[in-house]
């Protein structure tokens, strides 16, 4: 018994040698192919290991935050889909990955030794089914699994006495206690987060596996801004107790972000330059007066309407689809809902001047180029719409028109020559076999109806459904 | 193009509106189709691919939707399209009333499926819903009744005026 004990330890010891070196060992060729076939069995009991414990701690986590929630099916087809696409660039062909999305407000995810993913339905719902965001908090979970950082931190917590006994599975001894127990200690572990050196590499490997899959590396950056801003509001937010959010990961994944990009060089003109001072829908005439400020022309009522009174219009720029128009003053950049709407700047940019702006095609992010108070360099910059922080792609000392077109962004120099830097080829998340939404008749016409308060300081409330699909948005 | 459409689509409805009816002009340009009056347009729900009408006062719903696709077969979508409706995550209680495979739109292949589920209101739906392929583009139009059974017969109604346009590449 003490030989076979002994036997547990030594196996133990070396799974987490195996664990944690990262080179491979000097062996003689002999001592190295046994090695090699010891190593295939403890991975493949390592494997078995991870599975087992991994099941047991997704037990005690769909129960212990209600149960699994139900999408609709759209937004379920489009989930799978963007989870299927990350799976399909993981590298680890011993996992089988699941994802499920966690009956809780509380904005959270994490993942499991063996491939089990959770999202909760309040980050899905904090990131507004943004594709980019969701791809780069799934592709982050998966990498924890990719980088068995669930048994690293697991031998860490419990310690070695205890992974000897538990090592005792490693001999097809299936003892389900230890195994309850393993599981409960990766439940805590699990909640309260990994390392901070996991999470950084959590976060690259989440961003290749991103990119590789085809969403935008900054897909990261922007789930950050996304929850920060959350954070500052009363939702719980459990993923940012458990993840590091400093601004040095952001700044990390920023590069990261920009080693995606081409960098910038000397390029023919763009095809086609888009008339993006226009309103594509013909209503809205924007211009400015003598004086600089903001001149808008209704065509159709024609009148003409104020917006952002008192700011000083440098360049403006519609969206694609007319949805928006981004206007740059000296404080930055204003995004206008086509109805003028939006009075707090998209950027506030004090550092500097906005001289020009450009829409992705898709229109989902904007291109801008600052030049510095000082007369320094111009910066052309890329943001989302929907996000706070912007990557720095390209220096350039003069500039005199930005395009943004479907071969990247191009920007055209003082002399008259054309630089261009291209971004990651994104792949929007399309459909391909689609099911029809189903719309209940009935929620459109019963609007709910809330009472607060008794007699005469009772306050009588009828609020119109937010939706009226039962099963979709 | 996107203003005439709009122009287009509204001059259709409001010109049916004086006969007792509303002529209904997919914005996209695909098809369109007569609705009887008392059909209220939902702004709020609709878009450029998906058209909601509520019957005002009555538990009642019709609504189109263009979706792009990659189905090779009508046979491939409603196979697919049943087997969502009826998984874990798709309608509550969700029972296949019938099918009609063998029918066409204004000439186009289509196919028709009936069903009903409880929605989150545990009310009983019962909708009728037609499937057409045209081209790369999904069209489902589909009538939905609260607590009744009048949502095959709409469908029907709604299916007598309907007209592809020649948007819609078809011969």
């Amino acid at each position: 018994m003490r030989a076979f004990l002994k036997s547990a330890r030594m196996t133990c010891l070396l799974f987490l040698v195996l664990l944690t070196a990262a080179g491979s060992m000097m062996l003689l060729p002999a001592e190295a192919a046994a090695e090699e076939q010891d190593g295939d069995a403890d991975e493949a009991e390592l494997d078995t290991f991870e599975k087992d414990v991994g099941q047991e701690a997704a037990k005690q986590i769909l129960e212990h935050y209600g149960g699994e929630y139900k999408l609709p099916f759209t937004e379920q087809l489009i989930l799978d889909e963007i989870f299927d696409r990350l799976v399909a660039e993981a590298e680890r062909t011993d996992v089988r990955y699941s994802l499920t999305i966690l009956n809780t407000r509380v904005a959270n995810a994490f993942a499991l030794p063996g491939g089990f993913v959770f999202i909760t339905r309040g980050l899905l719902n904090h990131l507004d089914m943004d594709e980019q965001a969701i791809a780069a908090v799934l592709g982050h979970e998966i990498a924890h699994v990719e980088e068995r950082h669930g048994v690293k931190a697991l031998a860490r917590r419990m310690g070695l006495t205890i992974l000897v006994e538990l090592g005792l599975i490693f001999f097809n001894v299936h003892d389900h206690e230890a195994i309850r127990t393993a599981g409960a200690a990766m439940v805590e572990i699990a909640q309260s987060g990994w390392s901070r050196e996991a999470e950084y590499e959590a976060d690259e490997l989440g961003a290749e596996l991103a990119v590789r899959a085809g969403f935008d590396p900054m897909g990261a950056v922007y789930a950050i801004d996304h929850l920060k801003r959350l954070d500052r509001g009363t939702e719980p937010l459990a993923w940012f107790r458990t993840h590091p959010s400093d601004d040095d990961r952001q700044s990390r994944l920023l590069q990261q972000a920009r080693s995606h990009w081409d960098d910038a060089a000397d390029s023919e003109a763009p095809q086609a330059i888009p008339q993006g001072m226009e309103d594509p829908r013909d209503r809205f005439v924007v211009s400015d007066d003598d004086a600089g400020y903001a001149q808008i022309y209704d065509a159709l009522q024609e009148r003409y309407r104020e917006w952002l009174p008192g700011v000083q219009l440098l360049t403006w720029q519609w969206h694609p689809e007319g949805s928006y128009v981004a206007l740059a003053g000296q404080e930055g950049i204003w995004l206008l809902d086509r109805y003028g709407r939006g009075e707090t700047p998209w950027r506030g940019r004090s550092d500097g001047s906005v001289l020009e702006i450009a829409w992705d095609p898709s229109g989902q992010r904007l291109a801008y180029v600052l030049q510095s108070d000082n007369e320094g360099a111009h910066q052309v910059f890329v943001g989302y719409l929907h996000g706070d922080t912007d990557l720095l792609i390209a220096e350039t000392d003069s500039l005199q028109q930005l395009v943004w077109s479907d071969q990247g962004i191009f920007w055209q120099k003082d002399d008259g020559n054309w630089r261009r830097a291209g971004p990651p080829a994104l792949e929007p998340v399309v459909l391909d076999h689609p099911v029809p939404r189903v719309l209940s008749p009935t929620a459109a016409v019963r609007p709910e109806l809330s009472v607060e308060g008794e007699g005469l300081d009772r306050t009588i409330r009828l609020r119109r459904p937010p939706t009226i699909y039962s099963n979709d948005k | 193009m996107k203003q005439f459409m709009i122009f287009f689509f509204l001059v259709s409805a409001l010109a049916g509106h004086a006969h007792g009816q509303q002529t209904i002009t997919d914005p996209q340009g695909l098809f369109e189709f007569a609705l009887p009056s008392g059909w209220v347009f939902q702004a709020q729900q609709s878009s450029d691919s998906m058209l909601v009408y509520m019957n005002s006062g009555k538990d009642r719903v019709f609504y189109t939707e263009n979706r792009p696709s990659r189905y090779q077969s009508l046979e491939e979508a409603k196979t697919r399209i049943l087997d969502v409706y009826a998984s874990e995550w798709g309608l509550k209680e969700f029972v296949l009333l019938e099918t009609e495979a063998d029918m066409s739109v204004d000439g186009q292949d289509a196919v028709q499926i009936c069903y009903q589920y409880v929605d989150e209101h545990s009310y009983t739906i019962k909708e009728s819903r037609i499937i057409v392929l045209v081209e790369d583009t999904l069209v489902s139009a589909a009538a939905a009744a609260a607590e009744e059974d009048t949502a095959p017969s709409l469908l029907e109604d709604v299916l007598e005026s309907w007209r592809w346009l020649n948007n819609a590449g078809l011969p």
